[in-house]
């Protein structure tokens, strides 16, 4: 039986006993899939799964758990089956340390996986308007309708990914797929060598493209705030509305920081980013840190205390007079 | 950079030691240079690393953040717990090429008016090697 089969049978067996099952069908828009809610086994019939396979659904089930109950409402005890690709596991576990929801209140169909496309790659390559109809995974990379691709497609997270069989599932008897050796902080060090006037260039100019639409946030599944800092009006704003480079620096910044040792690298924010804004860079350097002062990785450990969860007499002190 | 440039430089300092250190330092009669704008906290663990950008983002052309020795936080662990953030936040800086010298933090105790004198002025120093902060300054007068 493929994964894909496999994942449709759990899918059916969850669906009666879970609020909903979230996975993933054909979209309306050429090859790209989107998000399914199935509540019915008929709907889990429409459940694909591919190198197009893009969102993290994790968003799905931290924003059901965050929201709030409607008046005369009893919360729901039932759990959410999500269909979940490696990093999105590793959310899973992230979300379960940060105490959003219990390891039980959710269902983890683990799909192993051999890298997502960037759509934004994809778009250079074959244009905006392209027909292209389906990308699967060939026997070596992806195959565009069957041929294989112009160029390069792997999307960048997942160069640097260690979880192409997901380490937290609840169905067992996926067939697993090789795992390559993952890139470390290499990009992060080559950046980190460039003068520092070069580094705040190369800043100013992605932060002055910033339309601050917030798209980052919305699609992040581990910026869950009830009220994000960004958007408080009392006693005091934050910072402005307006996108000029200071104020998108400080998002940036503010951003960064409340996602260190966090961030589970799925990719989504620099995804859903309408300007192309490198939003892994930053992350990636407080990831960096976070593992090479700190160490401590994101989504490993549910029983160790996130990096800004906790806190160590003995952490390094680089620049403190 | 020109002589005559007067840094201002926002300093956060916690009310148990490092402002009572500051109190020392005047009382000492222990010459500082006056450039810093003052701000007394409750502790260091109070100070929200996002001060640091939005005091720059303001006008500011340095920060200044000082509390008590580790082990020594009136409220057992404040400082540690901010140490970490600090410790990010100048590290964030650094890799966006922000002037990461513009941020500083100290541990000065209530009895160390001499290092008070010394951190104020060597941080002072430091940040008019720097010259005026503009990269992220919104210009509005402080
Ligand atoms: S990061 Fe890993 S699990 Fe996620 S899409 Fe890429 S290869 Fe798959
Ligand atoms: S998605 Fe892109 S443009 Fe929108 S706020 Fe985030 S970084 Fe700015
Ligand atoms: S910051 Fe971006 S890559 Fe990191 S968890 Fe959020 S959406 Fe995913
Ligand atoms: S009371 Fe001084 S740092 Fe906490």
């Amino acid at each position: 039986m493929s994964n894909v089969d496999k994942m449709r049978e759990e899918a059916k067996k969850l669906v009666s006993e879970c609020r909903f099952v979230v996975g993933y069908e054909r979209g309306t828009f050429n090859h790209l899939d989107r998000a399914l809610i199935a509540k019915t086994p008929e709907d889990v019939d429409k459940f694909v799964f591919g190198p197009t396979s893009i969102p993290n659904l994790t968003l799905y089930a931290v924003t059901d758990f965050r929201r709030p109950l409607k008046r005369g409402e009893s919360p729901d005890a039932r759990p959410i089956g999500i269909v979940c690709k490696g990093c999105d596991a590793k959310t899973i576990v992230e979300l379960v340390r940060e105490h959003i929801h219990a390891r039980d209140q959710v269902k983890i169909i683990g799909m192993p996986c051999k890298g997502t496309i960037d759509p934004k790659k994809f778009a250079m390559l074959y244009g905006e308007d392209n027909d292209v109809k389906q990308i699967t995974w060939g026997p070596d990379g992806f195959l565009v309708d069957g041929q294989a691709p112009k160029g390069d497609l792997l999307a960048g997270k997942c160069l640097h990914c260690k979880v192409r069989n997901p380490s937290v599932t609840d169905v067992d008897g996926m067939e697993q797929v090789d795992q390559p050796e993952a890139a470390g902080f290499e990009g992060i060090e080559s950046f980190e060598a460039m003068d520092p006037e070069d580094r705040w260039r190369f800043f100013e100019g992605q932060f002055s493209k910033c339309i601050r639409c917030y798209a980052c946030r919305n699609a992040c599944p581990l910026c869950y705030c009830h009220q994000c800092s960004i958007d408080i009006q009392k006693p005091f704003n934050w910072t402005q509305k307006f996108t000029e480079l200071p104020d998108n620096t400080f998002y940036h910044t503010m951003r960064a920081l409340h996602l260190a040792g966090r961030c589970v690298d799925c990719g989504e924010c620099e995804r859903v980013c309408p300007m192309d804004i490198p939003l892994r860079l930053l992350n990636g350097k407080m990831a960096k840190v976070a593992y090479e002062n700190f160490n401590i990785e994101s989504g490993e450990d549910p029983d160790r205390p996130s990096l800004l969860g906790g806190c160590d007499p003995n952490d390094k002190e680089c620049f403190i007079w | 950079m020109s002589d005559d440039f007067e840094p201002k430089i926002v300093a956060f300092l916690c009310n148990w030691c490092s402002y009572a250190g500051a109190d020392l330092a005047g009382t000492s009669r222990f010459q500082y240079p006056p450039n810093i704008r003052v701000i007394r906290v409750m502790c260091s663990g109070r100070v929200n690393p996002m001060f640091v950008s939005r005091a720059l983002v303001e006008g500011a052309d340095g920060v200044l953040i000082s509390g008590c020795h580790p082990g020594e936080c009136h409220y057992e662990k404040g400082n540690i717990i901010a140490k970490r953030r600090f410790e990010l936040m100048h590290e964030l800086l650094d890799f966006m090429g922000l002037d990461p010298g513009r941020f500083q933090v100290s541990w000065v105790s209530a009895s160390e008016g001499v290092k008070f004198q010394d951190v104020v002025t060597r941080f002072v120093d430091q940040v008019k090697e720097l010259g005026p902060a503009d990269k992220i300054n919104r210009g509005d007068e402080l």
